[in-house]
């Protein structure tokens, strides 16, 4: 008898594992309700005459495959991800002091490069671009068109043009890709 | 099988609606109206798919629940409809009759035609 029940206990818990399992990707508070849920029907059952192994084999066979409880639970979770915000402050700061970090502190670039490479929102080539579009950001680009050079004033009007605006595309891009878990972060 | 399909479809959009109706003027704990809807032919394949519906109305206040002692056992959680609840069921009762008839009518046209 003594076995009996230890099948029959042994059966619960390995489903309410599973079930915990199956959970983990809902909101904490949803998951130990669900599994409380489930857990306390499982009780009612068993204190309504459910006993030998087979009989819990039945009655989880009733309540049905895990996954597909959870499933119900997510069914208006699955846009999750959309509601997720594709910019957070932190990736505003990072852009921040990769355009500006330069010219306030000089190792502000740095800070931003730093939070750029460890960001999650971008992949390779976005992360290439943010770096080298361009170094040292604003701070950079000015002192590039400081640099003395006898040219036509067209074409250091023209060469500053593309000088300043190339960081704001870069932002326009990196705004634009910015997507949760693009990459490992 | 198509209408398989079509059958786990309908009563994913049905149910909470037939969880609703069941908590009209009564109040249930969670396994009774699980065990009163497996009842009902057809309606439930896997109990364990209330619970989470059963949360959704709560979050979305057409349920509200009470806990509630048993004489045998820990506290049992009580739902009962809210005022929204009753409101949303008369709403989807009344299309629900509207589709129900349409369906047949065009169903019976084709089993005579």
């Amino acid at each position: 008898m003594t076995n009996v029940q230890n099948e029959a206990d042994r059966l619960v818990d390995a489903y309410l594992d599973y079930l915990a399992k199956a959970a983990d990707p809902l909101p904490a508070e949803r998951r130990t309700e669900l599994v409380a849920e489930v857990s306390a029907h499982i009780d009612e059952e068993r204190a309504a005459g459910v006993s030998s192994a087979a009989e819990v084999r039945a009655m989880l066979a009733r309540l049905g495959d895990p996954d597909e409880i959870v499933a119900a639970a997510t069914d208006g979770l699955v846009l999750v991800d959309r509601y997720r915000p594709r910019v957070r402050g932190r990736e505003v700061v990072t852009l921040l002091f990769l355009l500006f970090g330069g010219l306030v502190l000089f190792f502000g670039w740095f800070i931003g490069v730093y939070l750029l490479w460890t960001a999650d929102r971008w992949n390779l080539k976005e992360k290439l671009l943010g770096t080298l579009v361009w170094p040292f950001g604003f701070a950079g680009a000015i002192t590039f068109l400081e640099i003395e050079a006898s040219l036509p004033t067209w074409l250091e009007i023209a060469i500053g043009a593309v000088v300043l605006l190339a960081p704001l595309a870069m932002l326009a891009v990196l705004l634009k890709t910015a997507q949760p878990a693009r990459a490992a972060a | 099988m198509v209408a398989e399909k079509v059958f786990t479809q309908l009563r994913r959009g049905t149910l909470e609606f037939c969880v609703l109706a069941l908590l009209q003027g009564e109040e249930r704990y969670g396994f009774e109206l699980v065990k009163a809807l497996g009842e009902v032919d057809g309606l439930v394949t896997t109990e364990g798919t209330i619970y989470p519906l059963l949360a959704r109305l709560r979050r979305e206040g057409l349920v509200e629940t009470t806990w509630r002692e048993s004489e045998s056992g820990p506290p049992r959680r009580y739902y009962r409809s809210t005022a929204e609840g009753r409101r949303a069921l008369a709403a989807f009762t009344a299309d629900w009759e509207r589709f129900r008839n349409s369906v047949d009518t065009v169903l019976g046209r084709g089993r005579q035609g």
